[in-house]
């Protein structure tokens, strides 16, 4: 018995799937309407924005739809990926520590973004950013399947994330030291801590196809998942080519997860936390975690980034920041959980 | 159970890296008799039973499945046909034990199929088969070595396949589930299933395959009758060991006694 015995048997919260996808769709649309009307810089709450609109209409409109849509639909999108493609991870790695920032694909995405936007590569083209963070993403997946994908040990893999967060840093720090720009290193290290403030409805445009081109691959595993609950063999016995199966993961990860860290850079433990809290809603059957993660996802993000435009801090609190705070307590939780149980 | 599964293989070699773990190995297999795949550790009885479930590759030699090479089969109707339980009894999370059986109904069903009511009477057989038919919504993580292995077992069953390979299958069990499993599955076999189970426990061997086949370093070294193959020669030469015979009526079973 591996991750089942960190779970224990605190009996079923199982629900049925209706009434937690559908709860949890309310829960998304409440909170992106509610992150459309919070704000900062004096502008904050309904009652404002009304004022504004009354006042200047094109004020209100720009407000509404070029500063305050954008950052709630990537807020939204972004946290659906991360936590989707978390969800993929931990079933196909058969390992609960497994998503994207812990395994060292977020930081090879921002590398890929930061080598490709300091260097020009690609001549510039608006889509290179998020392209160059689907090429790091990829790199860091395949070899992370290759290194892991077969270990009985959860924590191999982990340390495998270590050495690929590691040498992604450290080539990070290459990148900045040959930077071009005198600005660069502390553009790319707000950029890295992981924001949605100030972007734009293209930068929305450039990563969604990408990130959609993700989920679509991602869940297309989903099936192949459950059977991996008994092990590779198990599942190539009941007829899943796991070859194409952890191509089509590794690609749906790239694209989206290197889409979504090309555009609003780190946020960490997000793919960790929301499937482990979810799991046990849907029987722990990895299938149903996708769709469940999927919206978590998102529902934390937009939860999240509604909470640090409400810190009163001199400075907007970056949200890869606030998601680190509370991610690290719940992977060392996760972790001390995990060794007790004698993995 | 359905019927009909053979399979022929024929001047099979298998390696890792550079250990030839099967070197050569020809036989052919159908239903109506269980089949006991024997051998001390590293035989080469876990590669011959993977590469006959199409999970190895192999340098060379042909397995056929059916008359059709393995490997020109697809992978919803191999896993249709043959039932493969791993040796590995590791469970990545708390399911049910319901739910674990069902996935071996994967096979039989669209990807967005529900479960019908005859894979439900298939999953109620594997279980009430299985004798774990009490514990259906247990989580996994709660049950004994010997539970789990049943339910295991269950798994394959529920996928009702024309062929199951188990990979020792009542390793771990205790006594009266070792002999209630064995039972089970000659019961399957002479049903017409073609069943094949990776053994260690020489007696329960003797006592229950119609047929077994000694492996020693990746080559059969004898196929037959257990009254044929558990001589003593043959097992001073693969063991290493002594054994005594002992009867009940018509039927014996050897006995492992000492170490030569």
């Amino acid at each position: 018995m591996s991750m089942g015995a960190a779970y224990g048997t605190k009996g079923s919260r199982e629900v049925s799937q209706g009434l937690l996808l559908g709860g949890l769709a309310v829960l998304v649309i409440v909170l992106a309407i509610t992150s459309l009307f919070v704000g900062r810089l004096g502008i904050g709450g309904v009652g404002d924005l009304l004022a504004v609109q009354g006042q200047d209409p094109e004020t209100f409109r720009i407000l509404l739809i070029e500063v305050r849509l954008p950052r709630t639909l990537l807020a939204l999108t972004v946290g659906a990926t991360l936590g989707l493609s978390g969800a993929v991870l931990q079933g196909l790695l058969r390992n609960p520590l497994a998503e994207p920032f812990i395994l060292g694909a977020s930081s090879s995405a921002a590398l890929g973004a930061v080598i490709v936007f300091y260097f020009g590569v690609a001549g510039g083209s608006a889509f290179a950013t998020p392209l160059g963070g689907v090429a790091g993403t990829m790199v860091a997946t395949a070899a992370l399947l290759a290194l892991g994908s077969r270990a009985q040990d959860p924590l191999t893999l982990i340390l495998a994330g270590v050495a690929l967060n590691a040498l992604a840093a450290a080539l990070t720090s290459l990148a900045l030291n040959l930077a071009p720009s005198p600005y660069a290193a502390l553009e790319i290290v707000f950029w890295i801590l992981g924001s949605f403030a100030d972007r734009s409805l293209d930068h929305l445009v450039l990563a969604l196809p990408l990130m959609g081109i993700g989920w679509v691959l991602l869940f297309s595993t989903w099936r192949a998942l459950d059977a991996l609950a008994l092990g590779e063999d198990a599942a190539a016995s009941l007829g899943f080519n796991l070859a194409a199966i952890k191509v089509r993961a590794i690609l749906g990860c790239a694209f989206a997860v290197g889409a979504a860290v090309a555009t609003t850079g780190v946020i960490s433990f997000v793919g960790l936390v929301v499937p482990h809290v979810l799991r046990p809603f849907v029987g722990y059957r990895p299938s149903r975690l996708l769709p469940a993660s999927l919206l978590g996802g998102a529902a934390l993000m937009l939860a999240a980034d509604i909470c640090v435009r409400l810190i009163d801090t001199q400075l907007e609190l970056k949200i890869g920041v606030l998601t680190a705070l509370i991610g690290t307590p719940f992977f060392f939780h996760l972790l001390y959980v995990l060794r007790r149980s004698g993995q | 159970m359905t019927s009909g599964a053979h399979f022929e293989v024929k001047d099979l070699s298998v390696g890792y890296g550079d250990t030839l773990a099967l070197d050569g190995v020809s036989m052919s297999a159908k239903g109506g008799g269980l089949i006991g795949l024997i051998g001390p550790n590293g035989a080469g009885k876990t590669t011959l039973v993977k590469a006959m479930a199409g999970l190895l590759p192999f340098s060379h030699g042909s397995i056929q499945l059916d008359s059709i090479p393995l490997m020109s089969w697809s992978q919803s109707a191999k896993a249709k046909k043959v039932g493969y339980l791993s040796q590995s009894r590791t469970v990545h999370w708390p399911v049910t034990v319901e739910r674990l059986v069902s996935l071996g109904r994967i096979p039989h069903r669209g990807p967005w199929d529900g479960v019908s009511d005859g894979d439900l009477e298939a999953i109620n057989r594997a279980l009430d088969f299985a004798d774990v038919g009490s514990l259906r919504t247990r989580a996994v993580t709660t049950l004994s070595g010997g539970e789990l292995a049943r339910v295991l077992l269950a798994r394959v069953l529920a996928g009702e396949p024309a062929a199951v390979l188990a990979d020792e299958p009542v390793s771990g069990l205790d006594p009266g589930h070792r002999l209630q499993v064995l039972e089970g599955l000659k019961a399957l076999a002479e049903s017409g299933c073609l069943v094949i189970v990776v053994l260690h426990d020489l007696t329960l061997a003797s006592r229950f395959c119609d047929r077994v086949i000694l492996l020693h370093e990746g080559r059969i070294e004898a196929d037959g009758t257990p009254a044929t193959v558990l001589v003593p020669d043959t097992l001073a030469k693969v063991y290493g060991i002594e054994a005594v015979t002992v009867s009940q009526g018509a039927e014996r079973a050897v006995l492992p006694w000492s170490h030569i």
